[in-house]
């Protein structure tokens, strides 16, 4: 009777560690983290890199290499080829407005795939004024007030609702750095529905050209910019669309770009 | 002749004699006192009572020492006192020829004193039989209690027999009627949380439909130096199913952190979470705060928190009495889905002018009461807090801020200055009319607010300042919340059967978030521009009500509860990020019509009661009707067992959602619910106890299940859906349900009383948005136990209160990675566990509190008192925060508040 009761236990610890086993060992093993924004007139890039595991040492680098990276779009399978920053890359496929493109990969015995459709390029684009005057910030006492300029007004059709982004660039690499360095009021830009935003002198960042992109974004972007939880009380699980992965695999259009001149 | 003329002139000089000894002896018993309350041994109580009618009393101490009277006296003479006395403690009186009273034992061995003055007692008929023969039997005694001390009417006071099982309780206004009294020479007994138990002694001389009852505070009996209050409870469990009353007074005596909270009190109940210490709602029995309808005067009180949750809004000094009913509850209350807070505030002292202050290290709270005008009565309280270390050392806590006047470097800015200004008040005013005997007018009115603002307003260096224009830039960060509520309710007492409540009431809460910079510029023109960004948030809930209770008390064992309430909701929400787009941006705005029905019927010798009632809603949003059926039964099996039970559903139609916000904290908005993305909430609650409780002691074990369905969240974080246009529809629907036991074990009277409580309990949810399986909500706590302890030696009070509980289940980062974003910035995201499946450590914590009450009831009088919070330094964890370094993921905790002291001073008038 003590063997059959002693049988009968080991089988169901056996049964209790195989299961522990399984589970632990798949919660341990670093997902694929995919980033991919594809963008009509650009050619496609995929980075993927490892997630970092709670409780292992992460250390050395984060790129996962020589991985069979295919995208399908137009009945046309594209093979992405590792360039030399380890990110994968296709300069021949084009990246066409409408189009789904489908991502498809193998990591650790998981196949891991991912679609999206390329949205539409944002129309009708303006900012005015074309230019913004901010005054320098080094001045020493005795200096006057600078006169400081009503924001920018930026608008584009958005007939859908969709959610738009504007990015500033400087395009002009002579360009000396506005003082304020981004430690001005500037609050975080974030997607929205809109169809105007005001864009006001602390976002800028450079004297000189800058660019004014507007990126039109689509939902699983937007939902990222929402998701940054960093504590016990609220920390839930980031949306992704990558089946069997993290990270995002998204597409982006943008308007023409319009450029300001930043003045001092 | 002469003998004939001899004889009748002794038989007139005797009966005059007599006559003349007779009325002085009658004179001696038709002295009366004002006020007299017996609250101490028989032998106490007559040397108390000779001298206050100056009269002699000859008495067995002995014997009578082991007499505890508990009676009032209220314009009563010697006689009518002396047979309560008698009957009190099973003996006669016969008045001497020197108008000695002497009280002796009905089987007592007779001194030789008390036979020599028995003996010439006139005739034995001198000795006067106490126990009146009653005139009438199977009477109806109904009236009013009130406390002695103010005169407030006092509600939910058990009123009984003496030596029998059943009774009645009195109602909100304080009226009682009591069926099927045995006699008119009954003994009653009345028993009140936070009052001494009172007899009355019924007799026919006595009118039976206006029995005027005043009972006395034990708070007053504990101050004076002779403990008379053996018989007050600090709270009680035991009246109905799931149902605890308790009075602030005696909730002075427990260690408290800065203010007095009623709500901190309920906290320490089996069933109430405690281990939360920012915030005061409630947590009842695996629901959360928003479940739980607040009553204050009748009017809903939306949101019951100041300075971040750490205390109630509400001020124990303006609070006559608190029913919270646990689940369970009957089909008058309604719109909530798991528990019922049930507030009385004071009406003001109608006898005398009485006024007050209570200063702790971070508050200051006022009250002046009193007779207004011919049967009017008003209480006015207010309350407000001040800066002090303790206020800051909580407002750092929680506010996540840190010091309360920071510099820092605002880029071309220079520096700035970054003031804190924070502070909460409430104010509470009520006034109540007394028109007639039978009608009550009531006014309450209540504000209270809170304001953050730790806003920026940078130091503009004067370089940048010059002719012609300026600039200037404001960083706001400013929270507010708060809620005004008025209610004006009339009572009247149709006849010793009927009684009715009509109550009309105006609720509003409010709660602004604005973070966001205004950024205003003026240039050489003088032109002024000003642009703004950041978060920007508003909730306004707007609650008008209408409402009448009827009671009808059939005959003993039936009384209908009937009513109607009527409630126009309106509710706004909305979110914006900046002044040109909103994320959510609702208003809605609808009717509930609420009628309902239930019976109290009692039988099997009022040993058994049952509540049937059924309550309808029709709801203007969804177009629907909403049925409500409820069933309570308690059965007393013995004197001292009881079994209880109940089950209902309920209906919620208002509901608080949270938002989450990671960066910047998550909050709750209320909203109406509108059947599309926002259910109509319910649960299903079954509750089943039993109770021992005998004079001392009181076990009561009750076990509960509710099934909870149409819960709401809302949440940025999710990505919308294909054809969703907005986020504002971003609202996810789940599932919960809750279960436990909850026992307790306490000592209600004596010099040392207090109690221990324990919970075992689950609550689970299932939103399909986190997956298919279940989880345990954030508020789940699989075993609490708390006990408490007071100790009352001469004037101090001593009390300690220790709470061990199971930590709360949060979710793990299980990875992380990160993501470079259309503006090259890096962003980390977390991978997470299986939500909320890991567990924080323990929570455990002991307070220490003593209390010194100085002065004498009725004189000027109050306390010092001194708290010890988190005696022991325990670091409990608040939360844990996680952060990406080097590739490898950080944790880091979070705690409540350390070992912190405070020091209360109250001070009273009278």
């Amino acid at each position: 009777m003590a063997t059959i009761k002693n049988v009968f236990f080991n089988v169901c610890m056996l049964a209790f560690l195989i299961s522990c086993t399984k589970e632990d060992q798949k919660n341990n093993e670093a997902k694929a983290v995919v980033e991919a924004f594809l963008q009509p007139g650009i050619a496609a890039q995929i980075k993927v890199t490892k997630q970092i595991i709670n409780g292992v040492e992460n250390n050395g680098s984060r790129t996962i290499d020589a991985l069979n990276v295919i995208v399908t779009y137009n009945n046309t399978t594209y093979v992405f080829k590792q360039n030399s920053f380890g990110v994968y890359e296709n300069t021949g496929m084009p990246v066409v407005a409408g189009a789904t493109y489908s991502l498809q990969f193998v990591y650790n015995n998981e196949t891991i795939t991912a679609s999206t459709t390329v949205p539409q390029k944002p129309v009708n684009f303006t900012c005015s004024p074309g230019s913004i005057t901010i005054p320098s910030f080094s001045g020493g006492p005795g200096g006057g007030i600078p006169s400081f300029p009503e924001p920018l007004k930026a608008k584009w059709n958005n007939t859908n609702a969709d959610y738009h982004y504007i990015a500033i660039k400087s395009v002009d690499p002579a360009a000396s750095e506005i003082s304020t360095n981004g430690r001005g009021p500037a609050f975080a830009n974030t997607p929205d529905q809109g169809n105007s935003k005001e864009i006001n002198f602390g976002e800028f960042k450079y004297y000189g050209r800058n660019a004014l992109i507007l990126y039109r974004v689509l939902p699983e972007l937007a939902a990222l910019y929402n998701s940054t939880s960093s504590n016990s009380q609220n920390l839930a699980a980031v949306p992704t669309n990558i089946v069997n992965g993290l990270g995002i695999f998204t597409s982006v259009n943008i308007a023409d770009t319009v450029f300001i001149d930043v003045k001092e | 002749m002469l003998r004939v003329i001899l004889l009748s002139v002794s038989v007139f000089l005797f009966f005059c004699y007599s006559g003349n000894a007779q009325q002085q002896k009658n004179s001696v018993l038709t002295k009366s006192v004002d006020k007299f309350f017996c609250y101490a041994s028989a032998d106490e109580e007559l040397d108390k009572l000779a001298k206050v009618l100056n009269v002699k009393f000859n008495f067995n101490r002995e014997r009578l020492s082991r007499f505890e009277l508990t009676n009032d006296f209220h314009a009563d003479n010697l006689e009518f006192i002396l047979k309560a006395i008698c009957r009190a403690t099973n003996s006669r009186y016969f008045i001497a020829e020197d108008n000695t009273i002497y009280i002796i034992g009905r089987r007592e061995t007779y001194t030789p004193e008390v036979t020599l003055a028995l003996q010439k007692a006139e005739n034995r008929e001198q000795i006067r039989a106490v126990f009146e023969l009653p005139q009438k039997l199977n009477v109806t005694v109904a009236g009013k209690i009130t406390d002695v001390n103010n005169g407030e009417p006092m509600a939910n006071v058990t009123v009984s027999v003496l030596g029998k099982s059943g009774g009645t309780t009195s109602n909100v206004d304080g009226y009682f009627t009591l069926f099927n009294v045995p006699s008119d020479t009954a003994i009653l007994e009345f028993s009140s949380v936070g009052y001494t138990v009172s007899k009355y002694f019924l007799s026919p001389q006595k009118a039976l439909d206006s029995v005027n009852i005043q009972m006395l505070s034990s708070k007053n009996a504990l101050n004076e130096v002779v403990v008379y209050g053996k018989k007050a409870q600090s709270f009680k469990l035991n009246q109905k199913v799931s149902m605890i009353k308790m009075t602030p007074a005696l909730i002075s005596t427990l260690p408290s952190i800065g203010e007095k909270d009623i709500f901190r009190s309920f906290q320490l109940m089996p069933g109430v979470s405690a281990a939360n210490e920012n915030t005061s709602g409630l947590y009842v029995r695996g629901g959360t705060p928003d479940q739980s309808l607040v009553l204050f005067d009748g009017f809903t009180v939306y949101n019951v928190e100041h300075l971040f949750g750490f205390f109630s809004a509400f001020n124990s000094n303006a609070i006559r009495d608190v029913s919270l009913y646990k689940g369970g509850f009957e089909s008058k209350y309604g719109g909530r889905l798991s528990s019922v807070v049930d507030i009385n505030g004071k009406e003001g002292n109608k006898k005398e002018f009485n006024g007050g202050a209570d200063f702790s290290l971070m508050s200051v709270n006022l009250f002046g009461e009193g007779p207004i005008a011919k049967n009017v009565t008003g209480i006015i309280n207010y309350r407000k807090s001040f800066r002090t270390s303790l206020y800051n050392k909580i407002f750092d806590k929680y506010s996540g801020e840190s010091g309360t006047e920071t510099n820092n470097n605002a880029g071309p800015f220079g520096n700035s200055n970054q003031k804190t200004r924070s502070f909460f008040y409430d104010l509470n005013a009520k006034f109540t009319w007394k028109p007639t005997t039978k009608d009550v007018f009531s006014w309450s009115i209540y504000n209270g607010k809170d304001n953050l603002d730790n806003s920026i307003i940078p130091e503009i260096p004067e370089f940048l300042r010059g002719s012609g224009g300026n600039f200037g830039i404001n960083i706001a960060d400013i929270t507010k919340w708060g809620n005004t509520g008025s209610s004006l309710k009339w009572s009247r007492r149709w006849n010793k059967k009927i009684f009715s409540n009509t109550l009309i009431s105006y609720s509003n809460y409010f709660s602004n978030r604005d973070r966001s910079a205004n950024i205003t510029t003026t240039d050489d023109q003088g032109k002024e521009t000003t642009i703004r960004r950041g978060t920007l948030e508003d909730n306004n809930l707007k609650d008008y009500s209408v409402k009448t209770d009827v009671e009808i008390k059939l005959n003993k064992h039936n009384t209908i509860e009937t009513g109607y309430h009527i409630t126009h909701n309106d509710i706004k929400y909305s979110y914006a990020q900046n002044d040109t787009s909103k994320l959510v941006d609702r208003a809605t705005k609808g009717n509930t019509y609420t009628a309902y029905l239930q019976d109290k019927i009692s039988f099997l010798k009022d040993r058994i009661q049952l509540i049937p009632g059924i309550r309808a809603t029709y709801f203007d949003q969804t177009q629907k009707m909403y049925y409500e059926p409820r069933l309570n039964a308690t059965f007393d099996i013995t004197d001292n067992i009881k079994l209880k039970g109940s089950a209902g559903k309920y209906y919620q139609f208002a509901k608080r959602v949270i938002r989450e916000d990671i960066l910047q904290g998550s909050r709750d908005f209320w909203v109406l619910a509108d059947n599309y993305k926002l259910p109509v909430s319910s649960s299903v609650q079954y509750v089943a106890g039993i109770s021992w409780e005998n004079k001392t002691f009181l076990i009561d074990v009750e076990a509960y299940q509710k099934k909870l369905t149409g819960l709401s969240e809302y949440s940025l974080r999710f990505q919308i859906s294909p054809g969703q246009s907005s986020f504002s529809e971003n609202f996810f629907q789940g599932t919960g349900y809750a279960r436990g036991i909850d026992i307790l074990v306490q000592k209600k009277f004596g010099k040392y009383n207090g109690w221990m409580a324990y919970t075992l309990g689950e609550a689970v949810n299932n939103f399909e948005v986190y997956g298919k399986n279940d989880f345990y909500a954030a508020n789940d706590v699989r075993h609490e136990f708390k006990t408490v302890h007071m100790y009352k030696l001469n004037r101090f009070d001593f009390s300690a209160t220790f709470i061990l509980a199971t930590g709360r289940p949060y979710t793990a980062p299980s990875g992380a990675y990160t993501v470079t974003l259309l503006n090259g910035t890096e962003q980390n995201y977390f991978t997470v566990s299986d939500k909320n499946s890991y567990r924080l450590p323990s929570y455990h914590r002991l307070d220490l509190g003593v209390t010194y009450n100085y002065g004498e009831a009725g004189s000027r009088n109050g306390t010092i008192g001194l708290s010890l919070f988190n005696v022991y330094n325990r670091q409990n964890i608040w939360f844990k925060n996680f952060e990406i370094s080097n590739n490898n993921i950080i944790t880091t905790d979070v705690n409540y508040l350390g070992f912190t002291p405070n020091l209360t001073f109250t001070y009273r008038f009278k």
